[in-house]
């Protein structure tokens, strides 16, 4: 069996690699600082990604700022508060199924309700509010996680000094939780800056530099998608390609040294 | 028990019940702990002794499932009449295993002070003092601020008791707290015990017959989540009035000839 799972595993790494080395080698050539830090132009046929770089950027990061108090929060609420029982069980039971949904799903969503209903419009907020909608059941589970984790030891010895709940959450239990919450978080803004179905219909597609969170943007992977779609410029939309894949790449190298880091302990 | 017990103890109980999701674990108990003495209880597995001590902090809110009831009085008042937090502030809590927070020395010891404020010198002054009442001042005054993690179990132990001390607690509860030490380390606390007798009241749930016989001045006995029998250490040890004590004691005394804690028993 052995020799079996390893050529497996072989083909799989393979595939992945080849994957990666098709993107790098397609758009290495294109891939410069100054096609970074330079404003599109001509629909993005001419000039570089500077905007879309910069929407992806304010995207990912508006997404986790709704999505990481709420769900550390609501976490924080089912492990610490709530007592065991229905609402805990619709909870989790409501997380599990909106993890499943595609997020096409939540694009359309957030188009009725934060586009249309709330009159954001296309803008940086609907997409974020969008993103951190789909995010929302990955930071739960990997927060209540963490936060369970936490041994019940300590919870006791911190109420057994008189610490309020809320105090024994503050000083021990989120200090305690803080790797495992922050690695989910980073493997949510991961998800955050990769993703396109979510925000195709919410944060717009303007190429223009966003100047508040009201304006439209246009996010690496709708870039991507348009560039290829219409056949403006192969080579941009492998360069896009790439710096994508180096971007989530980082994000996820990050959180695993955070959290190979913080287990060596 | 006559009333008068009652009055002038430091801690007690009248019917005391606990249940478990429904599952009674302790059926009606009513103990007086004097102060300035060490009330030790004893006891078969499962027969309720953690439930009857951590019903006295109210550790019980903690959870969902438990539920309590009958009164206990402190200094002669209801003790719910106070918040949970107050109270725990006056009864300090060893538990069976160390279990310091993940963070220094000082940090463990400055906790409870620290959340009603103190700071600075006094803070320091604070830490000093519940570290030496420990008897951890030696060991640890060079390096107050590595991670208590790097001590070894017996110092884990007496950090605990400091961070308990540094709250000037009138009642210390202590959950068979040598119960994951060795002997050297048990002996350690023993000693600590038995000076901290002489300004507080101390309840301690042991396993141990011969720490009971070393150290206390009253012991009850549970079983079934009864108080079957309770009284000065030497008459219920020595002369126990009734057959279920006997039998546990004659079965005690034969599980663990050694001192410390025999620890079979325990989870
Ligand atoms: N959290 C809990 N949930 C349900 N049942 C419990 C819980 N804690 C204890 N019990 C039950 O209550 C009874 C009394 O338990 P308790 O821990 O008070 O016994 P104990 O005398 O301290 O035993 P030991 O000497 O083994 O520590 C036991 O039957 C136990 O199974
Ligand atoms: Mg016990």
């Amino acid at each position: 069996m052995r020799p079996l799972l390893s050529a497996l595993a072989l083909v799989v790494s393979g595939v992945m690699a080849g994957l990666v080395a098709a993107v790098a080698v397609k758009g290495a050539g294109s891939l410069t600082s100054d096609f970074l830090f330079t404003l599109p132009a001509g629909a993005g046929r001419e000039g570089g990604i500077l905007s879309v770089i910069l929407s992806t950027l304010w995207l990912a990061a508006g997404a986790l700022a709704f999505s990481l108090p709420l769900g550390v929060g609501t976490a924080l609420y089912l492990v610490e508060y709530a007592p065991p029982g229905r609402i805990v069980g619709l909870i989790r039971s409501l997380t599990e199924t909106l993890a499943g949904v595609p997020s096409i799903l939540f694009g359309l969503f957030g188009f009725a309700v934060f586009v249309v209903r709330l009159g954001w419009g296309p803008s940086l907020l609907s997409g974020s509010a969008t993103l951190a909608v789909m995010l929302l059941p990955t930071v739960i589970r990997t927060s209540e996680e963490a936060v369970a984790a936490v041994p019940q030891e300590l919870r006791e010895g911190a109420a057994a000094l008189g610490a309020a709940r809320w105090d024994a959450i503050r000083r021990i239990v989120l200090p305690q939780a803080a790797p495992g919450i922050l690695t989910g978080a980073l493997l949510a803004l991961g998800r955050a800056v990769g993703e396109t179905a979510a925000v195709l219909l919410t944060a717009g597609t303007d190429l223009a530099l966003p100047r508040s969170p009201l304006d439209p943007g246009r996010p690496m992977a709708v870039h991507l998608y348009i560039l290829a779609g219409e056949g403006l410029s192969d080579g941009r939309a492998y360069a896009t390609a790439l710096a994508l894949v180096c971007g989530v790449l980082f994000v996820n190298i990050f959180a695993h040294l955070l959290l190979g880091g913080r287990r060596v302990r | 028990m006559m009333r008068g017990d009652t009055a002038r103890a430091k801690l007690a109980t009248r019917g005391l019940r606990v249940y478990y999701g429904g599952r009674a674990a302790l059926r009606g108990v009513s103990l007086a702990v004097p102060d300035r003495s060490v009330t030790a209880l004893i006891g078969p597995s499962g027969c309720g002794k953690s439930t009857f001590l951590r019903a006295l902090n109210r550790m019980h809110d903690l959870r969902h499932d438990a539920r309590v009831e009958g009164r206990i009085l402190l200094d002669g008042r209801p003790i719910d009449r106070l918040p949970p937090e107050v109270l725990r502030r006056r009864i300090g809590m060893l538990f069976q295993r160390p279990n310091p927070f993940p963070m220094s020395i000082f940090q463990n010891v400055a906790f409870g002070p620290a959340l009603l404020g103190v700071r600075g010198k006094e803070l320091e002054r604070i830490v000093c003092s519940a570290l030496q009442r420990a008897a951890l001042w030696n060991e640890v005054k060079g390096r107050l601020h590595q991670h208590a993690g790097g001590l070894s179990g017996g110092q884990q132990q007496r950090l605990c008791l400091a961070r308990a001390l540094a709250m000037e607690p009138e009642v210390l509860l202590l959950d068979e707290p040598c119960s994951a030490l060795d002997p050297g380390a048990t002996e350690e606390i023993e000693r600590l015990i038995a000076e901290l007798r002489c300004s507080m009241a101390i309840v301690l749930v042991t396993h141990s017959l011969e720490q009971a016989r070393r150290l206390a001045d009253r012991v009850a006995f549970f079983q079934d989540g009864r108080l079957v029998e309770e009284g000065p250490a030497a008459e219920v040890l020595e002369r126990p009035q009734q057959q279920e004590t006997r039998r546990f004691l004659a079965r005690g005394d034969w599980h663990r000839t050694c001192r410390g804690n025999g620890g079979s028993q325990g989870e």
